[in-house]
């Protein structure tokens, strides 16, 4: 073949994996983003920046939340989590997120032990977004094995493209633009914010263990040889999911018993609601996931564990760091429709006062006077308004009685409210409950 | 392995590398093993019929072969001349006949069983039993169809001595498995194939690149046009009785482009692929939609098949001295005017029952056959009145809109004919044309209700286009190569329009599992 030919080939096979590339980046980004920000967004952290990186399924992002960890500790733990993540991935991803953490702590999360559907759009949902390497392209081979699929099925995991190129009548902006939203991993999703669900039938716990699995005992095995040969350090986490299925919970604590047998640290939260103050009634979005209200009273109990057993340090203040900071302060705008204030500051909080059971108002004079039913043990009660559902919370006032009326209403507009009751003690104040949505009163 | 996997393409790949990597004195054993294997990723045993045909086909070619060969030296031995000589060749021609007779006896009867076997065996089983069960195991051997035929090509040239037999068997073998034509055609001469095959080939970047872009041409027609109008066509003649005639009228449309964007897009890979190699295939297609008759369009679409029927089934009835001792009386009676009619409508009436029946089976192929034939041998039969009526009318046979009138005219034939095999029986067809003619509101049309079929308005938007760039380019065929023509411009525009084709093909094309939004939106979890 002539030089000129070659020349030519070599040009036209690269232009074509530019342009491929390329193409294939736009098309493959799902609906959601979601992934792509856990996954993508953790590789634009500093190389050695991180104390810890959370490895698991939807668990992780809807149990840990990483802004709410930081301004609150100055810890620096960021999920590297998908939907349904397979734990059969683990040791991949470990070994992964290693090439840029090699001191981080590594918290692999137990519960994804019962996300392993193994579903070919699950492994996507991680794979899309991960750079090329020979580990990502050893995992790639892994999963398929596990999962039983063939080369040719296998085959769009490799490329992508083979699913996806059928999205090129349903592409939006987003696509195009395929930006890291910089939030650290800290979710944003709708139902994450504002969903609520009662897991009180579905919650059980259980102290016995489950029958010993071959299957499970080798993926243990494997995962903590692993852990041996590489010397990380890893912490094994089990969060407090809704399981309904006592077998579950069982087959977990076999899982702690064993990975401790080998000597490595657990943490099996599964009993500890109330320990951490998650309301089984308001603080899951659904059985397998908290909301922003149950994630913050996790988050804050599980740094306070990592910063007692591993010694985190505060880094708020560090200039490395800024990221971090500007983060939370975007992220504060984003729930601020939905948490209150004294939801983020430690300590402040009485989990068992409840909220008001239900609140009336009537307009006298152009102003609005709310009245509501006492709650036990409550010594008075702060009341905040907002005027659209997605609009920041706004403290209007406070009252020592169940009536409080607001001057400051406009007459044709409409509000929320919510009333957040408190006790008293040594000068400071416990928040209670309150209802997430609030009640809307016409003027 | 389907031509249009990712393995094929991966393996095709490959296998060319290893063709041109390779002492050129081997590469027809590259191609054997390469097509050997690609025969045997659809089922290692039914590779055993392949052989079995093969093998008689060579055999009793080398036997016929043998006895010209012989019949010559004795000739030659013993100086044989005049009557002496024409009478020992025709004892021989007995022979060969006999040997001819019995190969091709044997492989149509394969192909024959292939094909009706399974409803032979229902049907006797049926009588026998009480009810149908499978008796003897049916041969379901891939492309039987036309590496059949290709070998009574063969046989039959070397009777007739227009070609020598071929010696070695395992070339012979990869004439009859050569993998590109082997699934679809098309179907290859020996004379024409076989010294390619034997031939040694130097990598030529032209020819390589012109089957790369034929290739992309034909996975264009085939998984962007072809595959998205059968989501369509399928749905709605699946269920033809809930559509109205508008709808069912377009899906006929659409049935006809999609089996022309098929089946030709097929050809042009298999032509592409083999270019690749250095071994070029016989066309097949020649923008038949074009043609501004029956006849034409058949001399346009599945060329190698109609040349097949004119070489092998036509031409040896026509020059039968059995039919011409019969047309005796009718010449005394009629004459010769008559006679030149009647033998060509008899073998023509032969030829298109066969085509019917090749098509597949069943009688809506034999109603296929008879259709065909009805139109063409009539045309040919009333060609003289219809010119005095177009004299008359003062039509101008050349005038642009004449032309155009005729191919519509013969496109709308087509689609006639494809509705007699695509519901799979003659009276969903019967229901469906009463329903086309009867049912017809083009306000059903316009409506959303054509988007109810598997595709959406985008979608038809945009098959709609490329059907529009696949005519743009056969007018363009018709005036010369268009791989040459854009060969011929500046590196920007040429690369622009490859990378233009590769592109519409990944994005467009339909292949893969399918994106299925819901199982990507988690708003659940």
């Amino acid at each position: 073949m002539k030089k000129i030919n070659v020349v030519k080939t070599i040009a036209f096979v690269t232009l074509f994996l530019v342009l491929f590339a390329g193409v294939s980046k736009v098309m493959t980004c799902p609906a959601d983003y979601r992934n792509y920000q856990w996954i993508a967004g953790f590789y634009e952290e500093p190389k050695e920046s991180l104390d810890a990186v959370y490895i698991g399924s939807s668990n992780c992002y809807s149990f840990w939340n990483s802004l709410t960890a930081w301004q609150e500790y100055g810890i620096a733990v960021f999920p590297y989590s998908t939907n349904a993540q397979p734990f059969a991935a683990a040791k991949y991803l470990i070994k992964e997120t290693k090439k840029t953490q090699p001191n981080a702590l590594f918290i692999v999360n137990i519960n994804t032990l019962e996300d392993n559907g193994l579903r070919i759009s699950d492994f996507h949902h991680l794979l899309d977004y991960m750079p090329l390497s020979m580990n990502k392209l050893a995992l790639t081979n892994h999963l398929a094995k596990v999962g039983g699929y063939t080369l040719s099925e296998s085959m769009e995991l490799y490329i992508p493209m083979i699913r996806y190129h059928e999205r090129w009548d349903e592409l939006v902006p987003e696509d195009f633009q395929y930006e890291v939203d910089g939030l650290k991993g800290a979710s944003s999703y709708g139902i994450y914010l504002h969903g609520s669900t009662d897991v009180t039938e579905e919650y059980i716990t259980s102290e016995k263990e489950g029958q010993q699995e071959p299957e499970l005992e080798a993926l243990i095995t494997d995962l903590l040889d692993f852990c041996d040969e590489e010397q990380v350090n890893v912490l094994f986490v089990t969060v407090p999911r809704a399981e309904k299925n006592e077998e579950t919970i069982q087959k977990f604590n076999l899982v702690n018993r064993l990975i401790e047998e080998r000597g490595y640290p657990t943490l099996n939260l599964n009993d500890k609601v109330s320990e951490m103050g998650i309301h089984l009634t308001e603080d899951y979005y659904n059985k397998q996931h908290t909301n922003i209200h149950g994630s913050i009273k996790f988050t804050r109990y599980l740094s306070e564990y990592l910063i007692e057993n591993y010694q985190f340090e505060d880094k708020r203040t560090e200039d490395t760091y800024t990221s971090w900071n500007t983060a939370w302060e975007r992220y504060r705008q984003i729930i601020a429709p939905y948490v209150l204030d004294f939801e983020l500051e430690s300590g402040m909080q009485a989990f068992d006062l409840k909220a008001p059971a239900d609140f009336g108002a009537i307009v006298e004079d152009g102003s609005l006077c709310i009245t509501w039913i006492p709650v036990e043990d409550a010594d008075g009660y702060v009341i905040y308004r907002k005027e659209g559902e997605k609009d920041e919370w706004q403290l209007v006032g406070e009252a020592y009685g169940t009536a409080y009326t607001d001057m400051s209403v406009e007459s044709g507009h409409s509000y929320f409210y919510t009333i957040v009751p408190f006790v008293e003690e040594a000068g400071n104040r416990y928040y209670g409950n309150y209802s997430f949505d609030g009640k809307m009163m016409e003027i | 392995m389907s031509f249009t996997s990712l393995g094929f393409i991966v393996a095709v790949s490959i296998l060319c590398l290893i063709y041109y990597i390779i002492p050129k004195k081997f590469q027809w054993t590259v191609l054997l093993t390469g097509s050997v294997l690609f025969y045997m990723t659809y089922g290692a045993e039914r590779i055993l019929f392949i052989l079995l045909a093969s093998v008689t086909a060579y055999c009793a070619a080398v036997k016929i072969d043998k006895v010209y060969v012989k019949q010559d030296a004795y000739i030659k031995e013993k100086g044989l001349s005049g009557k002496e000589k024409q009478e020992y060749i025709l004892q021989n021609k007995k022979t060969t006949k006999r040997i001819l007779l019995l190969a091709v006896g044997f492989l149509v009867f394969m192909l024959a069983y292939s094909k009706m076997g399974n409803w032979l065996q229902k049907t006797v089983s049926g009588l026998i039993y009480g009810q149908e069960k499978p008796i003897l195991p049916l041969i379901v051997a891939l492309g039987i169809s036309y590496y059949t035929f290709s070998l009574i090509a063969y046989l039959a040239d070397v009777y007739w001595r227009k070609e020598k037999a071929e010696k070695n068997y395992l070339r012979f073998l990869l004439f009859v498995i050569y993998f590109p034509k082997i699934l679809q055609g098309p179907i290859s001469r020996h004379n024409f194939l076989a010294p390619q095959l034997k031939q040694e080939h130097c990598f030529d970047y032209q020819t390589f690149c012109f089957g790369v872009q034929l290739v992309v041409w034909g996975y264009f027609k085939k998984l962007v046009i072809a595959d998205r109008l059968s989501i369509f066509v399928d749905t709605v003649f699946n269920d033809y009785s809930a559509c109205s005639g508008a709808v069912l009228a377009v899906a006929t449309i659409f049935g006809a482009v999609q089996l022309y964007c098929d089946f030709s897009g097929c050809m042009d890979i298999v032509r592409g692929v083999s270019q690749a190699f250095g071994i070029e295939l016989e066309q097949n297609f020649k923008q038949p939609f074009f043609s501004r008759s029956a006849a034409e369009f058949w001399r346009r679409w599945h060329i190698t098949l109609g040349a097949w029927f004119k070489d092998y089934v036509y031409m040896p009835i026509v020059v039968s001295p059995t039919l011409v001792q019969k047309l005796k009386p009718i010449k005394e009676k009629w004459g010769m005017k008559a006679v030149k009619k009647i033998m060509t409508a008899i073998p023509l009436a032969v030829v298109w029952i066969l085509t019917g029946i090749w098509h597949g089976t069943g009688w809506p192929y034999i109603v296929w056959g008879i259709y065909w034939g009805g139109i063409i041998i009539s045309s040919m039969l009333l060609e003289s009145v219809y010119k005095n009526v177009l004299l008359k009318l003062g039509i101008n046979e050349e005038a642009f809109w004449w032309r155009t009138f005729q191919m519509l005219r013969t496109f709308m034939l087509f689609c006639i004919a494809r509705l007699l095999t695509m519901p799979n029986s003659l009276l969903a067809t019967a229901v469906i044309c009463k329903r086309i003619v009867c049912d017809f509101h083009v306000t059903s049309v316009l409506s959303n209700n054509l988007f109810q079929y598997g595709l959406d308005k985008q979608n038809f938007i945009l098959v709609i286009i490329a059907v529009l760039i696949v005519w743009a380019v056969s007018v363009l065929q018709g005036k010369g190569m268009v791989r040459e023509m854009v060969a011929r411009r500046n590196i920007v525009l040429r690369w622009s329009i490859y990378f233009a084709l590769i592109f519409a093909v990944i994005i467009f094309g339909i292949y893969g599992p399918g994106y299925d939004a819901s199982s990507f939106i988690y708003e659940a979890f």
